[in-house]
């Protein structure tokens, strides 16, 4: 982390380097420090593909077993439709 | 632990509902059993929780069935049968951390009878908790970063998170399973907790001149939660959402979210937050000048409808 904040005081304006940073401090469990280095990412970056990035590596998407996510169920219509279209029918029209 | 893990009415559906209670009601029993009858009053939400997270780790199913209780003896409860070692254990955790919130009491100031009715329970229940070093090791911690002048949130969360850590990693260890993940579990709820509970306090720590996590960390004088300033909310709202983020990965790295308890005890934790933000915007942030400074998931939280804490399982 010291090796990081030197590498940092020589280039202040690296989005990069605050976004790893973030990302130690976050895995050691140092929420608060970790967005204050998040917070500078983001101000140098204004478009905000990094904190999209550090949102994707760290939010942990957490999912019940034997749940229906909306991908299994844009599958399962899929399957249905095809079903229907062999035995002569259609489910969906226009697919 | 201070009875955040509360479910919102109607979130968790009969049967869920019906399997907490058991636990929540087989802790009661377990507590009745430590001492005299008056330590059932440190039967919790979360001491239920914890039970739920043991007997979940356990993965041996619990018995349970309809007895009437002692304290509402004209309904029937459907409650865990005794003699299980996860009741013990989260009986003894709760009432070590029914001593340290009697510490926590006594030095913020407690005066006249209930100072002394308090130092009498703290140094009972430090006697009952005395082969966990890890509650007075808490409060040893807890003090000493206070006292600094210049610490983090971090910081100040870090005790309670170590200690429910080493609560959960116990309770892995004792269950054969991966302690290091248990271990997150815990640390990771114990700073949401403290997060939740320095929130809660703010105002009326402030106009009592108490110590408040909060105010100390971001060296705040504001005598109101309305006056934060929109920096601090996002960060907080980034805290608290990391926190539970953190705490289903480890769940589900456990193998907990192929059982039931461990299902419900994610839903709780995620229900609680969600019911925390809203209850604390319809309480403390009405205001649309406050509103606005909110994060956006805090934004949308004043149109949903505010639910009240379900006392049908903690009953």
């Amino acid at each position: 982390m010291a090796k990081l904040d030197s590498k940092i005081g020589e280039n202040p304006l690296s989005a990069p380097l605050y976004l790893q940073a973030a990302e130690i401090l976050d895995t050691l469990g140092f929420f608060q420090k970790a967005y204050t280095y998040l917070a500078k990412a983001e101000a140098l970056d204004p478009n905000g593909a990094v904190l999209a990035e550090f949102s994707r590596r760290r939010y942990y998407h957490h999912e019940h077993e034997g749940g229906c996510s909306l991908c299994d169920f844009l599958c399962g219509m899929c399957v249905l439709d095809s079903c229907c279209e062999c035995m002569g029918g259609d489910l969906i029209e226009c697919c | 632990m201070y009875g955040l893990l509360r479910v919102p009415k109607g979130y968790l559906t009969k049967h869920e509902l019906a399997v907490f209670q058991a636990h929540y009601c087989g802790l009661c029993h377990a507590l009745g059993r430590c001492g005299f009858a008056g330590l059932r009053l440190a039967t919790s939400y979360d001491g239920a929780a914890l039970a739920l997270f043991y007997s979940a780790l356990q993965q041996e199913p619990v018995a349970s069935q309809d007895e009437r209780c002692p304290y509402f003896p004209w309904r029937k409860k459907y409650q865990a049968i005794g003699g299980y070692p996860i009741f013990d254990f989260a009986a003894q955790a709760s009432l070590g951390l029914a001593r340290l919130k009697f510490a926590d009491d006594l030095a913020d100031g407690v005066k006249g009878f209930r100072r002394l009715v308090f130092r009498r329970l703290s140094d009972y229940l430090e006697l009952k908790a005395a082969q966990w070093p890890e509650f007075a090791e808490t409060g040893r911690r807890q003090r000493a970063v206070e006292e600094r002048k210049d610490c983090w949130f971090d910081e100040l969360s870090e005790p309670t998170g170590l200690l429910l850590g080493s609560i959960a990693a116990r309770a892995a260890a004792a269950c054969h399973r991966e302690e290091s993940n248990a271990f997150q579990v815990g640390q990771y709820l114990g700073k949401w907790i403290y997060t939740w509970d320095a929130l809660w306090d703010f105002e009326d720590d402030q106009s009592r001149h108490r110590f408040n996590g909060l105010a100390a960390a971001y060296q705040l004088d504001c005598p109101k939660l309305n006056q934060l300033p929109q920096r601090l909310w996002r960060e907080l709202d980034f805290v608290l959402e990391r926190c539970v983020s953190e705490i289903l990965r480890n769940l589900d790295a456990l193998g907990l979210n192929r059982d039931e308890r461990g299902r419900i005890l994610a839903k709780l934790i995620v229900g609680a937050h969600n019911f925390h933000k809203r209850a604390l915007v319809s309480e403390f942030l009405k205001e649309e000048s406050c509103i606005e400074r909110l994060p956006m998931s805090w934004q949308s939280c004043r149109t949903q409808q505010s639910s009240t804490f379900s006392g049908e399982a903690g009953q």
